[in-house]
């Protein structure tokens, strides 16, 4: 395929649901401004963890549905369907009665654990010797978030779930730019979504990763992740397809890049190399040098290994002493939303690029020396940005970088 | 819509109650069916298909140190890998992408780690297990294990996730981010899907369904030369919310089908058989090989490995429904290599090769005589 004939990828419509707030306008206000979305967790008992606390998000209301329908969707259903909405509805795309006004467009999602409270309920049954029942493994099943999302929002086109464990919202978001760029389909709805769950929680604790007291990514003294929980959603549409019905691209997304790290299933490679390929790989597809992004959100979750390796990466990539990009990991605030975390991020990286207002870096009093003269400080403001890029690391060594670009 | 690109498979790879490889899976006689017990009730037991793990060719990957943590399904998924990347050189593994499909995942993993926080307290729970129950797990060993340097990535869903990752290899092979893509899905089986399975009221004496597990794997490029055969995977997957709208759509799938292509039967015992026989009632019907059991997307990979085993000259083009359990309806045509409805240049036959896979077993087990 010739470069000439790979369509300009426009971002028409955010939505988001975290922690921070119910809506996008919400969450981006507590990013800027604070305080963070930590509280003790009482999805679930947590007694015996080490850590406690998580980025538990409040339900966000969805009064179209009856209290039949939503004692029957799965958490992460629950925070997908207003999210998508909401992007749906700034993209011009959702009707008065809540439908989607191009059914045939494309889901392209991603999750780790999708409906994993019911998994739970299932196995506890099984567990105290009584057969399952069929409420709990059916809404487990992985497609589980795009059937409800089908269902609730008229959608008739086809989906695809990526479980590329932490960097899978930022994958799904790439693979959705990929279907634009090969002419598979000119408008796909793509985002994240999780909610917290007790296997996933004990799991994380079990491993020391999390923090023990604030989650402060980038910081001499950070403990560990704050898990978090949300969805976020963005529309996406080959730029052709956004004016020829008047929609408004807020930017474009114009490089992803993907490596995969080799080195361990849990942790990065020392030397940050895998995440150095990836960002190389988003920025190469339009030829855009590392000096002309202005902002980067980090992956920054707060772990000793994770921002070690990640600090290293960037001052390989964008030299030591590095200023530019700015930069900040948001998972201080918005905690650690594992599948939705790369959809999320993506977001604010979105709105840092419309608006010029950068997320500052919250509690990180004493920055790593890789990273310190680039972390954005609250207040800052860059009238004028041409290009802001989010990066996810996960588990497995999924590395995944997206680009997004100045529309006009 | 641009014109879409060119598919062929190179090497296909299976592990499934028939036996380790691909050629076990165009054999004529059925695999052994065994009895599993549901986790909730031992007594209760229904018949299933196993891999043999028995078999002392899994030591091989019992003892590979980064899957010594792993379970079962991480190990199928290795040797089916294993199966269709022996032949690439090296150099050329730096650019293969890797696509795994899952629908249950590790189960067995996130069932003892539940079991054991539940049972000895969260503070023991083990970070050995942990891990080892994220979804690509399996996918990240393999790329470890085989030096796979090009994107990975991991789908999970129903059988229709086996033509979403076929459409994704297509586009990574458009956009040039790979030479070769690798389309890999694994499960495994357990008393506790087991269950699942029973809840969902699929389980029953009478009935023909099987559960079963393993794995099945396509390597594909863009280039015709030494392809097996050409897949070329529906525009769309077609979602569906209950038995009425599928048989809507069933209908409307069956109409717009080309004439004159018969189409490999992939349902026969599941509870979409009746709704495959209505809505293929006028096509006409491949059906040669014993049933080998129902896993999600490794079912529709030993579906796409057997029905290409029947291209032939007078049969140069085969019509594959892939029928999505409970989410979408999908499907896939295969074709001849060098046939007159394709669009490749090589001439040798598809099922000469497929029965040289069958003559000549890939798997390096038997090389080394074991």
């Amino acid at each position: 395929m010739s470069r000439t004939t790979v369509p300009a990828v426009a971002i028409t419509g955010i939505g988001a649901v975290t922690a921070l707030g119910e809506d996008l306008p919400s969450s981006w206000k507590r990013v800027l401004e604070g305080p963070d979305g930590a509280r003790p967790v009482d999805l679930f008992e947590t007694e015996g963890c080490r850590c406690r606390s998580a980025a538990q998000a409040a339900m966000p209301p969805l009064s179209s549905l009856t209290s039949k329908e939503l004692g029957r969707l799965p958490r992460a259903s629950r925070f997908a369907i207003p999210a998508a909405r909401e992007a749906l509805a700034q993209a011009n795309l959702l009707s008065a009665e809540g439908k989607v006004q191009l059914p045939e467009i494309p889901l392209c999602l991603a999750t780790t654990e999708g409906g994993m409270e019911f998994g739970e309920r299932f196995l506890e049954e099984l567990r105290m010797g009584r057969s399952g029942h069929l409420r709990w493994v059916g809404r487990y099943q992985p497609q589980q978030q795009s059937i409800d999302l089908q269902r609730y929002l008229g959608l008739q086109g086809r989906s695809l779930v990526i479980a590329n464990s932490c960097s899978s919202g930022a994958d799904a978001l790439g693979h959705a730019a990929q279907l634009i760029w090969a002419g598979e389909s000119p408008c796909v709805l793509s985002g994240g979504f999780e909610a917290l769950a007790e296997t996933v929680f004990v799991g994380f604790d079990s491993l020391h990763i999390l923090a023990t007291g604030r989650c402060a990514p980038f910081d001499r003294k950070r403990t560990g992740l704050l898990l978090g929980e949300g969805a976020a959603f963005l529309v996406l549409e080959s730029l052709e397809h956004a004016l020829a019905r008047r929609a408004q691209p807020l930017c474009l997304l114009s490089g992803y890049g993907q490596a995969t790290d080799r080195y361990h299933l849990t942790q990065p490679s020392p030397d940050g190399s895998a995440l150095c390929r990836a960002m190389e790989s988003a920025l190469c597809r339009e030829g855009v040098p590392a000096a002309s992004i202005g902002y980067l959100n980090a992956h920054g979750t707060g772990t000793p290994l994770n921002d070690e390796a990640e600090g290293l990466a960037y001052s390989r990539f964008f030299g030591d002493g590095w200023q530019n990009p700015r930069m900040s990991s948001t998972k201080a605030m918005t905690g650690h939303a594992l599948g939705a975390a790369g959809a999320i991020e993506a977001v604010f990286a979105v709105l840092a690029l419309c608006t010029g207002r950068l997320p500052p870096q919250w509690n990180c009093s004493e920055p790593l020396p890789e990273v310190e003269r680039a972390l954005v400080q609250p207040g800052e403001f860059r009238p004028r940005l041409d290009h802001v890029m989010s990066v996810n690391v996960g588990f497995g060594g999924s590395n995944a970088a997206l680009l997004f670009s100045r529309y006009g | 819509m641009v014109d879409r690109l060119p598919l062929y498979v190179n090497a296909v790879g299976a592990v499934s109650a028939a036996g380790i490889g691909a050629e076990n899976l165009t054999k004529c006689c059925p695999p052994a069916e065994k009895e599993m017990a549901l986790a909730s009730s031992p007594n209760r037991s229904f018949r299933v298909f196993l891999v043999d793990r028995s078999d002392p060719r899994w030591n091989t990957w019992m003892m590979e140190p980064r899957l010594r943590r792993a379970g079962a399904m991480a190990q199928f998924f290795a040797e089916a890998v294993r199966q269709v990347v022996e032949n690439v050189p090296e150099q050329e593994k730096s650019r293969i992408g890797l696509i795994a499909i899952f629908n249950n995942g590790s189960i067995g993993h996130t069932v003892r780690f539940v079991a054991g926080y539940r049972g000895q307290g969260r503070r023991f729970a083990s970070p050995l297990l942990f891990p080892e129950t994220v979804y690509n797990a399996a996918t990240s060993h393999a790329a470890a294990v085989f030096g796979l340097g090009g994107p990975c990535s991991t789908l999970v869903g129903d059988e229709s996730a086996w033509i979403d990752g076929i459409r994704m290899a297509r586009v990574w092979l458009r956009l040039g981010h790979v030479s070769t893509a690798l389309v890999v899905a694994a499960e495994e089986l357990t008393p506790v899907t087991l269950d699942a399975y029973y809840s969902a009221r699929w389980l029953r004496r009478k009935r023909p369904f099987r559960p079963a597990e393993g794995s099945a794997a396509l390597l594909l490029t863009a280039h015709s030369h030494q392809a097996l055969f050409e897949v070329q995977e529906a525009p769309t997957n077609l979602p569906y919310r209950n038995r009425q709208e599928l048989v809507r759509l069933a209908s409307a799938l069956a109409a717009d089908l080309p004439p004159n292509v018969p189409a490999y039967r992939t349902a026969q015992a599941s509870w979409l058989g009746s709704i495959e026989r209505a809505a293929l009632r006028d096509i006409s019907l491949l059906d040669p090989y014993p049933y080998l059991g129902e896993a999600w997307a490794v079912s529709a990979g030993w579906h796409t490995i057997r029905a290409a085993s029947l291209l032939s000259e007078r049969r140069t083009e085969i019509l594959l429904p892939i029928w999505g359990t409970t989410h979408q309806l999908s499907w896939l045509q295969l074709r001849r290599i060098g046939s007159t409805a394709g669009r490749a240049d090589a001439s040798t036959a598809s099922a000469e090769r497929i029965e040289a896979t069958k003559t000549a077993p890939s798997s390096p087990f038997h090389e080394r005589g074991s």
